[in-house]
């Protein structure tokens, strides 16, 4: 039965090359689903009640930024724990990504809002303009928009008074609620509407100066009316600096820098000095004597110099020079304006020009244009990264360039800030895993864990090596080697059996080289928070570290038994799995292979409850190279997900081949089918050949031939019934047992078809065709025909 | 060019004005251009009262000098070349028309697009039942109505050749052989041997069916005479002559070639000659058609002798003016001006949606005061529910729903800004252009919703052509419109200003950008030409480097625009009015012409020099007397279903209906998206699911098209009102008025009198009180007993219908 079952289909097995991910469906695995309250005020400790999935034995919490920590964790319970939360007074403002670790897990990422004004909270009934709730100037109020809601809140100002409003709700991370705010003064009358802000992506920022002295409201509603429970958001409202964007989006790294802050008419400049580079982007934080802004700003750091645009510089004339490489910073201030740079260049010099406006949260949405110095457009772009432009130039000659920016509707405005990074096209590294999930690993005391990295190499294709920084105590990662072409590699997590329950934030770097160039990439991950329709991402949260932990013993561990048998290229293999479990432990253990190299593919399987183990199936590559191949297979069970060690899959060449012809059949005459072997290497004891994919009505015993065998015979018996017509091709399959092993075979053969036969008067028309080879048998009656000829002559 | 000349004015402004009699004659001028192209005349007196009468055979005919043509058989046919007049005489009355002729002596080939194409339509060889199917007939395939000449070129010539067309023995060509049925003919004898349609094919054939020259002259328009036409007493008759122009200037007389169509024949026939015959008392339209187009001629007939009646009141502005004018050319008068009741029930209704409170019906009904309806009207307009209504409405045609292609949000957006629109009596042409111009991202500018709704550019350009001119174009996408001027090329080159619309995704993944991408064209599918951009029965205009739909918004709220605002006025005028002085609003064509295209014209008119505002056409419609006439018509105008003689009794619309229902049980409704209690009326999403509204025929906003909105009865709306779970819900809900009232001990004949000033805004009859207050006090269940008053209220006619 075995057997049979192998050879099924294997005329038209297509191997299919998948990379399972370690994020398997686990009991065992805690999930945070809400932070409650979504943020507090720094220099505070904050209490917290965190809510998800399997958090009773929650230990710790890990923080990917610097500024929170925790003090206490209490009232543990299956479904929420308290946390207190100490908020250092210098904690960077906005959202920082939180994870719950447990004694068996780590849970997915969750953002906790850092602010720095007074923290309220929402008070129902607020749902009416005449039910407002009066709050202080200067607070953050965390409240909920539930289905249709509206929250009112007034707030006392003086006459002229300025007035900052933002609101963070989508960029909590949570749901998709798009927020929309209106502002009434004294008398009732709407001020104005504030839905989407470019640099608050949905949510809602805004400034405005009062006129007379009174309570103002603010409204706050979903912008399509919708709403839930979990529908929470910060409101922001007091003097604070809200700019909208700022200029230059950034500078040369390790230097000082003087920043402009845009849309915000209450702040001015500002002096920054900018890290030293190990970062492409960091985020700066507008500050004012009337406070700090509630969230921060993207920056861009660049390893090379820049140059704010002077206005005017609208013509080719008047275009602000800068350099290449180099970084070019401006502003598309009014309707239609367009800014020019100019640069100098050489022949064959490539450069990158990447637009920075929308990603950093400026509302322009940028068009790039290239000129050569007779002012030809050479390149140009809309939209290549996002609604920032993007675009490879090869210079043609020296000469001096130039480029242009403008905004792709013609619109404008003072906070359309935008920065052009020429740079030199040189390799990148990059690493992340590709998961659409928080990628988090939690290694069972004495067991392994394997996860699969994308590793993008760009300009390059030489060996990576790969360094982790931070593992937890006890645990060793096994990386392969990264052939060229390849862009995924398995990394095996071990744990000793003696590495204490701990964790930690794990970074991963590679290194290559390229002639005499060393090129290095870090891991980067953007970690999806709030998916929309069809599983657009509309809010993640990119972490440079992957969160590792190491955790009580899983009640299994898994070994692939080395097979002794080869699996041959172009077929399938079973090779056994066994699985040591701990006493009492009977769950049934799902199988799958993570990771596949080149030469192999494979199935899934189950290890029955109870059972120890298991066979799965193998398949060699037709065109992988002979030799042995590192394999592990990741087991799930009870919540509990590891890996076994990698055991080398032997492959080789086939032994045999054989060949067929087209076979014809008849219902109801059996036949022969003949194939012809060749042997490749030689084998000892004696293969079973079966043909396959028979119709139904068509039978053939198996075949048994022993090394040397040049052909082999087939009779075949069809039924008086068996279907008519074309049934495709048939297989062959051979099977040896090898060492207590088999060793299989199979071959596609060719068309096999069955002719029905004629209907009698048909049959009866065509007698003499049929009579003419019957002539051959009854020739001896025929002479007597011809001579009755001569005689009616005679 | 040919027009008519008049004596004295041909336009009758009110029934008030004096009119002398007139003596006309058509065409106006006369140009005979070579030796096959005679000209009827025509003479007509208009009497003092309207009534015309065709004095043709009544009058003399004679030409100076003598010698360029003679009158024959009811036609001048030229005989030498030169320039003279031609004078009509009738009992003392002269008319001259100037004459000119030329080419006398010289008798052109037959050419294929002038003339044979004209025989086949004529012939009817090329209907859409017969060889102008997609499939043609028979093996012998012609283009509908003859809208791709060239292919019919082919499939005469070279098809079959030697059997269609035999030029050695032409008689023997099927084209001649079946249609005069020698031969079997699936479609029955088309020609008579030796008539005109024969001989001119067979011309053709015998000249060597011949392709046209390039430079052949094309027809560029027709005209049927008179234009308008009031016969008196049955079996009177009119010739009708039908002129077709060229683009060499020069004219023909195609009454015999021309497909000549009555739209009732009841009312008045016409026959292959043109010669038109009255029938019962009505209004009916004459059509022509001939190459790509189509004209009416407007035949009011009347019974023989009638007077002018007199209207009810005195016109009330100047709407009164055009519908009296009309109505006394049918003789018929105008029904009385409806009661206080009637009219309060009415105007908040129709303008603002909800019927008035039991207070609003009290006080107007108390209100002593003359003007109190103009004051009314004016009050109204003001209050917000009317810019809902019209935000509805517009939102409808608009096609404002959710869906795959449009988040929830956007279409928020866009239906806020529609009703903002209107709250700010933004002119309909600034809105209109606003909406074609729009660019930027769907939530931030909501008019960029209207290209994400419909992103087809040929669908496109269907929707603006129907919703703002009213013109449906759609048949043209494949074929020649049939029954209106539209052909192929315009349907592409309309479309082709739609066709550089771009549009990309923004950083909401939900929100799309529309911008004008400045390339992209539009094809025939014809022949595969690419078509630029030309207005609709207008020119082509410059677009290089020009937004296309800025260049097309400008004229289409143009002046130039010969729809655009009386479209508008159309619309609005129908939702006042239960019909359209065009009907449908939104099929305009020329064989569905306006019932009162003078009242249109002023309509349209003002409402342009009003700046489109439309509070102002509104008041001026409520204000008329039209509005205000009662339902109940006078004997004679009973019959007329298109002049507003009386008002019509039409079912509330869906939302409107639920919210009175609402409003009078003083149940709250919960819709999506819209707070415990909000109205119907302000449900933005189309796409929003309510059993009520659909079974009472609220459109889903799948199309443009106005006739999506259905006010029909069905089983399933008599079935829900009678114990559907509106009522049911209204009658268990403990806030509502019926609980109230049965809770409150209130006296029965109070609880009658407020139900039927909810419900009707008037006070029962003492019959209908009596009734109501002894069931309820002879029932043992007093709450089941006012229940059961409500109900029949509720379901009563006159609760249901707006009247």
């Amino acid at each position: 039965m075995m057997v049979k079952a192998a050879f099924r289909n294997i005329g038209v097995f297509v191997g299919v090359f998948v990379i399972f991910l370690s994020e398997m469906a686990s009991a065992v695995s805690p999930s945070l689903n809400n932070i409650m309250p979504r943020g507090g005020q720094r220099g505070t400790d904050v209490q917290v009640q965190l809510q998800g999935g399997n958090l009773a034995d929650a230990v710790d919490l890990m923080f990917h930024d610097a500024g929170i920590e925790l003090v206490s964790l209490d009232g543990k319970e299956g479904g929420k724990v308290t946390a207190t939360l100490r908020i250092a007074p210098d904690c960077q403002l906005g959202t920082h990504p939180i994870r719950i670790r447990t004694a068996t897990g780590i849970s997915n990422l969750k953002l906790f809002s850092v602010g720095n004004l007074k923290e309220l909270n929402e008070k129902e009934p607020n749902s009416q303009i005449s039910e407002t709730q009066t709050i202080e100037f200067n607070s953050t109020v965390n409240g909920v928009v539930k289905n249709e809601d509206v929250d009112y809140f007034s707030v006392q100002l003086e006459a002229d008074q300025r007035i900052a409003v933002e609101v963070e709700a989508l960029r909590l991370g949570h749901k998709l609620f798009d927020i929309k705010a209106k502002l009434f003064d004294p008398a009732g009358r709407q001020m104005l509407t504030a839905d989407d802000t470019a640099m608050a992506k949905q949510d809602v920022a805004f400034v405005a100066t009062t006129k007379e002295a009174g309570a103002y409201t603010i409204a706050l509603s979903e912008a399509s009316y919708g709403g839930a429970g979990n529908f929470n958001y910060r409101l922001h409202i007091g003097n604070f600096p809200r700019p909208l964007s700022v200029t230059p989006m950034g500078g040369q790294a390790g230097q000082e820098v003087t920043v402009k802050w845009l849309g915000d008419p209450g702040i001015g400049e500002q002096k920054i000095i900018l890290p030293t580079l190990d970062t492409s982007q960091i985020t700066i934080g507008a500050q004012s004597e009337s406070g700090a802004a509630p969230t921060e700003s993207p920056f861009r750091l660049f390893e090379f110099p820049g140059v704010v645009e002077a206005e005017p510089n609208n013509g080719i004339k008047d275009a602000t020079p800068g350099t290449v490489p180099g970084a070019f910073d401006g502003v598309i201030g009014s309707e239609n304006d367009r800014d020019r740079f100019s640069f100098e260049g050489k022949k064959g010099q490539v450069l990158d020009f990447r637009v920075w406006a929308r990603e950093l949260g400026s509302p322009l949405d940028s068009v790039l244009v290239v000129f050569d110095s007779a002012n030809k457009r050479i390149a140009s772009d809309d939209d290549a990264r996002g609604m920032d432009s993007y675009t490879r130039v090869t210079l043609p000659a020296d000469g001096k360039y130039s480029i242009l920016v403008r905004d792709h509707l013609g619109q404008g405005g003072e906070a359309y800030a935008y920065r052009v990074e020429a740079s030199p096209v040189s390799p990148e590294l990059v690493l992340s895993i590709p998961t659409n999930e928080s990628v988090r690993i939690a290694i069972p005391q004495g067991n392994k864990v394997a996860v699969v990295m994308s590793v993008v190499k760009r300009g390059f294709d030489t060996p990576v090596d790969f360094v982790f920084d931070n593992l937890p105590a006890g645990v060793t990662a096994e990386v392969g080697i990264l052939q060229p072409g390849q862009t995924t590699i398995p990394i095996l997590f071990s744990a000793t059996p003696e590495a204490p329950i701990g964790g930690s934030l794990v970074g991963i770097s590679g290194t290559a080289k390229k002639g005499e160039t060393v090129i290095a990439g870090g891991f980067r991950q953007r970690v999806p928070l709030v998916y929309g329709r069809n599983k657009t991402v509309h809010h993640d949260e990119e972490v440079r570290r992957i969160a590792v932990a190491v955790v009580e013993p899983a009640p299994y561990s898994l070994a692939i038994q080395h097979p002794k048998a080869p699996v041959i290229k172009g077929n399938r293999k079973q090779i056994k799995v066994v699985a040591q479990r701990s006493e009492g432990f009977t769950a049934p253990i799902k199988l799958k292979f993570p990771f596949f190299p080149k030469e192999l593919g494979g199935g899934t399987v189950t290890i029955a409850e109870g059972a120890t183990e298991a066979t799965i199936l193998v398949e060699g590559k037709s065109n992988a190279a002979a030799g042995e191949i590192p394999l592990s297979v990741l087991g799930e069970s009870a919540g509990y997900v590891i890996s076994s060690p990698y055991a080398p899959i032997p492959i080789s060449d086939p032994w045999i081949t054989v060949a067929s012809e087209e076979i014809r059949l008849d219902q109801g005459k059996n036949a022969e089918v003949k194939v012809v072997l060749t042997h490749a290497t030689p084998f000892e004891g004696e293969y079973e050949m079966v043909l396959d994919r028979l119709p139904k009505g068509v039978t053939a015993p198996r075949q048994k031939f022993k090394h040397g065998t040049t052909e082999l015979v087939f009779p075949l018996t069809v039924a008086a019934d068996a279907p008519d017509g074309k049934h495709g091709v048939v297989a062959f399959g051979a099977i040896l047992n090898h060492e207590g092993e088999t060793v299989t075979h199979a071959w596609t053969g060719k068309n096999l078809t069955i002719f029905k036969p004629l209907p009698p008067q048909l049959q009866k028309k065509k007698e003499p065709e049929p009579k003419k080879e019957k002539a051959v048998v009854k020739k001896v009656e025929k002479p007597k025909r011809r001579t009755r000829f001569p005689e009616t002559v005679q | 060019m040919n027009r008519f000349i008049s004596i004295g004015l041909l336009i009758f402004m009110s029934a008030g004005i004096v009119r002398a009699e007139q003596f006309l004659a058509y065409p106006g001028k006369i140009q005979l251009d070579n030796e096959r192209d005679p000209q009827r005349i025509v003479a007509e007196l208009i009497r003092d009262d309207g009534v015309t009468l065709d004095v043709t055979s009544a009058s003399i005919i004679s030409v100076e000098p003598k010698e360029l043509a003679v009158w024959e058989n009811g036609a001048l046919v030229p005989k030498a070349d030169g320039e003279g007049q031609v004078h009509i005489d009738h009992d003392g009355k002269r008319i001259s028309l100037p004459l000119k002729v030329k080419n006398a002596t010289v008798n052109p080939p037959m050419s294929f697009r002038n003339d044979v194409e004209a025989v086949i339509m004529r012939a009817g060889c090329n209907t859409g039942g017969c060889h102008g199917s997609a499939q043609g007939k028979n093996g012998f395939m012609l283009s509908l109505f003859g809208y791709d000449p060239i292919h019919d070129f082919i499939t005469l010539t070279r098809e079959e050749r030697g059997r269609r067309l035999n030029p050695a023995l032409p008689a023997e060509s099927l084209m001649l052989t079946k249609p005069l049925g020698e031969v079997d003919h699936e479609g029955g004898i088309r020609f008579e041997k030796g008539g005109l349609l024969y001989n001119m094919m067979h011309r053709w054939i015998a000249e060597g069916a011949n392709e046209d020259p390039p430079d052949l002259a094309h027809v560029t328009g027709i005209e049927i005479l008179p234009k308008e036409v009031v016969m008196e007493g049955e079996g009177v008759q009119q010739q009708m002559l039908v002129v077709a122009r060229y683009s060499d200037g020069t004219d023909r007389d195609v009454t015999d070639l021309a497909i000549l169509s009555s739209v009732d024949e009841s009312l008045v026939s016409i026959d292959d000659k043109g010669l038109a015959t009255a029938g019962k008392r009505g209004e009916a339209y004459l059509m022509a058609r001939f190459s790509t187009y189509a004209v009416v001629s407007k035949v009011i007939t009347i019974p023989k002798d009638e007077p002018v009646l007199a209207q009810p009141s005195a016109p009330a502005n100047y709407i009164d003016e055009f519908i009296y004018a009309k109505l006394d050319k049918l003789r018929i008068n105008q029904a009385d001006k409806c009661d206080d009741s009637v009219f309060v029930r009415r105007a908040y209704l129709d303008i603002l949606g909800v019927l008035p409170t039991v207070d609003e019906a009290r006080t107007f009904l108390a209100d002593v005061n003359e003007n109190k309806r103009a004051d009314l009207i004016d009050v109204l307009l003001e209050r917000p529910e009317f810019s809902e209504l019209w935000a509805m409405k517009w939102a409808d045609v608009l096609r404002v729903r959710s869906s795959l292609q449009l988040d929830a949000k956007g279409m928020h957006r866009y239906n806020d800004w529609l009703r903002q629109s209107i709250t700010n009596n933004t002119p309909m042409d600034e809105l209109v252009r606003e909406l074609l111009t729009a660019e930027g991202g769907n939530f931030t500018s909501p008019t960029s919703n209207f290209y994400l709704i419909e992103r087809e550019p040929n669908l496109m350009a269907e929707n603006v052509a129907q919703v703002f001119t009213g013109v449906r174009i759609q048949c043209a996408q494949c074929h020649n419109h049939p029954f209106d001027r539209w052909t192929m090329d315009d349907y592409y080159s309309f479309s082709a200003f739609f066709s550089q619309v771009g549009r990309k995704p923004a950083s909401d993944p939900r929100e799309t950008i529309v911008f004008d991408r400045r390339s992209g064209e539009v094809k025939n599918i014809r022949d595969n030409q690419v078509m630029k951009p030309k207005f609709l029965g207008g020119e082509q205009p410059e677009t290089k480097n020009k937004d296309r739909r800025a260049v097309l918004a400008k004229w289409l709220t143009s002046p130039e625009n010969p729809w655009f605002a009386k479209n508008f006025a159309n619309r609005i005028w129908a939702h006042f009015m239960g019909k359209g002085i065009i009907d449908p609003v939104d099929d305009v064509r020329v064989s569905n012409p306006a019932s009162n295209p003078q009242l249109l014209a002023e309509l349209g008119k003002r409402l342009a020099d009003n700046k489109y505002d439309m509070r102002q056409l509104v008041r001026e419609i409520c204000n008329s007397n039209t509005y205000q006439a009662s339902t109940h018509a006078p004997e004679k105008s009973r019959s007329d279903t298109r002049n507003f003689a009386y008002a019509q009794v039409r079912r509330i619309d869906s939302e409107m209906l639920l919210d009175a229902i609402s409003k009078v049980t003083d149940t709250k409704v919960k819709f999506a998206s819209l707070p415990l209690g909000a109205r119907a009326v302000q449900v933005a999403d189309g796409a929003s699911n309510n059993y009520f509204l659909n079974v009472f025929g609220r459109p889903a906003r799948e199309s443009v098209c106005t006739c999506d909105r259905r006010n029909e009865p069905t089983l399933a709306q008599a079935l829900h009102l009678i114990n559907g779970n509106t009522f049911t819900q209204a009658f268990e809900s403990g806030s509502s008025r019926i609980t109230e009232r049965v809770n409150a001990e209130t006296s029965i004949p109070e609880i009658v009198n407020e139900l039927y000033l909810a419900a009707y805004s008037r006070t029962p009859r003492e019959d209908e009180q009596a009734r109501m207050v002894n069931y309820v006090e002879s029932s043992e269940d007093r709450k089941a007993a006012i229940e059961d008053v409500y109900w029949s209220v509720l379901n009563s006619k006159e609760f249901v219908f707006s009247h």
